[in-house]
């Protein structure tokens, strides 16, 4: 039988517990800089991508906070398996909304279906996700160490690949099109945030191959989603000092 | 060939003799005129337009449908295109058409020294392969203009929305 991570019987190491808090922060800030700038334009686009990141902050914040619960009662309180399945129901909610940015800004004529075909391959797999939380990790009855069904994993892994492939191929040939030093490196780091992320979810699925669980590719994994977080703030925000280096190193 | 004419918007091509008036070729994807009082038609316009010094005849339009026309050393190509078609985009297609029937129609001069109708015909694949050809090039160049505007899209979409 394969689980996603089984580490059933011992605690979380330490440096889960480090590498998930620093995914958590880098996430809390992507969340709350979209926020702001969602309230000051209240543009439909960055509304979904503050929609994504801030999925991405309670999956980070569902899998940081059980993680550090079972880390620091050295196993004690065995809920890291319910913060893992909810982190990928949070997850796939933060791909759908993020397929809805991808939408909003890389495509001018939508195929008929294609928004909806999305949705309800997400839907499943938020659906499937939290009949199998409610019906063994609700607060009142937590059955420890119980991860959803690979096949499950596997159809989440593979709608989340979808997204991110779409996003990267469509911000990728943007990059190739434009001249402009500055929207090219944009491009170019929304194409590695989305290749990053993807990366994530292939590390995982590695990883949950593994019965011993925290394997290398957990901490890949982990390092991956960080630099997500990094490539997306600087992507997607374009901060001044990056357009300045951009444009610095272009007239060299 | 009736297909790529539909596509472009175009009712008709004719290729008139200048000097006589006479019709050498005349391909209307739905026939609707003789060939013969169409150049006759236009000979004369074209005579009275002249005799009364208001210049020369290049376009004739109704509500509905535009006439154009490129006049050679010694032939006249008309053409008809549907109100919505771009004029611009036509006239590349009926100046290689002009060209095209200009070179023969020197050919048959040189072999036959009259006005042979059949041996124009042969024209027919000509402006077949033009037309063709003409639709490919601008479907090409929409593609390639509509891939331009979305990189510019997704660009100015991304400044808009305040991010960039």
């Amino acid at each position: 039988m394969l689980n996603t991570i089984a580490q059933v019987g011992s605690e979380p190491p330490i440096q889960a517990v480090l590498m998930e808090g620093i995914v958590l922060l880098v996430f809390t800030y992507l969340s709350l800089k979209t926020g702001l700038k969602y309230l000051q334009g209240r543009v439909p686009a960055v509304r979904n991508l503050f929609l994504s990141f801030s999925s991405y902050f309670f999956a980070g914040l569902a899998l940081f906070t059980t993680k550090a619960i079972e880390h620091f009662t050295q196993g004690g309180i065995d809920v890291s398996s319910l913060g893992i399945n909810l982190g990928y129901a949070f997850s796939a909610l933060g791909n759908l909304f993020l397929f809805y940015f991808t939408l909003d800004i890389f495509f001018t004529e939508i195929k008929p279906y294609f928004r909806e075909t999305i949705t309800i391959a997400t839907g499943i797999t938020e659906g499937f996700l939290f009949i199998f939380i409610f019906k063994t990790q609700t607060p009142f009855i937590e059955i420890p160490g119980i991860y959803i069904p690979f096949q499950l994993l596997f159809w989440h892994v593979t709608v989340s690949s979808l997204i991110f492939i779409i996003l990267f191929s469509r911000s990728f040939t943007e990059m190739r099109k434009t001249t402009n030093p500055v929207p090219r490196a944009g491009f170019l780091m929304i194409a590695l945030s989305a290749l990053f992320e993807l990366f994530v979810f292939i590390f995982f699925i590695i990883d949950s191959l593994f019965p011993a669980g925290y394997s290398l590719f957990y901490f890949l994994g982990w390092t991956s989603a960080s630099l997500a977080g990094f490539c997306a703030m600087i992507g997607y925000l374009m901060p001044d000092w990056f357009k300045n280096m951009v444009q610095k190193r272009a007239k060299s | 060939m009736k297909e790529a004419f539909y596509t472009l918007g175009v009712s008709g091509v004719w290729i008139i003799e200048k000097d006589s008036g006479l019709t050498i070729l005349c391909y209307e994807p739905t026939p609707k005129i003789k060939g013969f009082i169409f150049g006759g038609m236009l000979t004369a316009i074209r005579g009275l337009m002249t005799e009364i010094q208001i210049g020369q005849l290049s376009s004739i339009s109704t509500d509905t449908h535009d006439l154009t026309l490129t006049i050679s050393e010694h032939l006249i190509c008309a053409i008809i295109l549907d109100k919505g078609s771009s004029t611009e985009c036509l006239f590349s297609l009926l100046k290689r058409i002009s060209e095209e029937a200009e070179k023969l129609y020197l050919e048959m001069k040189n072999a036959m020294n009259f006005i042979d109708e059949n041996f124009f015909s042969q024209f027919n694949s000509t402006l077949e392969e033009l037309t063709e050809n003409h639709v490919a090039y601008m479907q090409q160049k929409i593609k390639s203009e509509r891939k331009v505007e979305r990189t510019d899209k997704a660009e100015k979409k991304l400044e808009k929305s305040g991010l960039w």
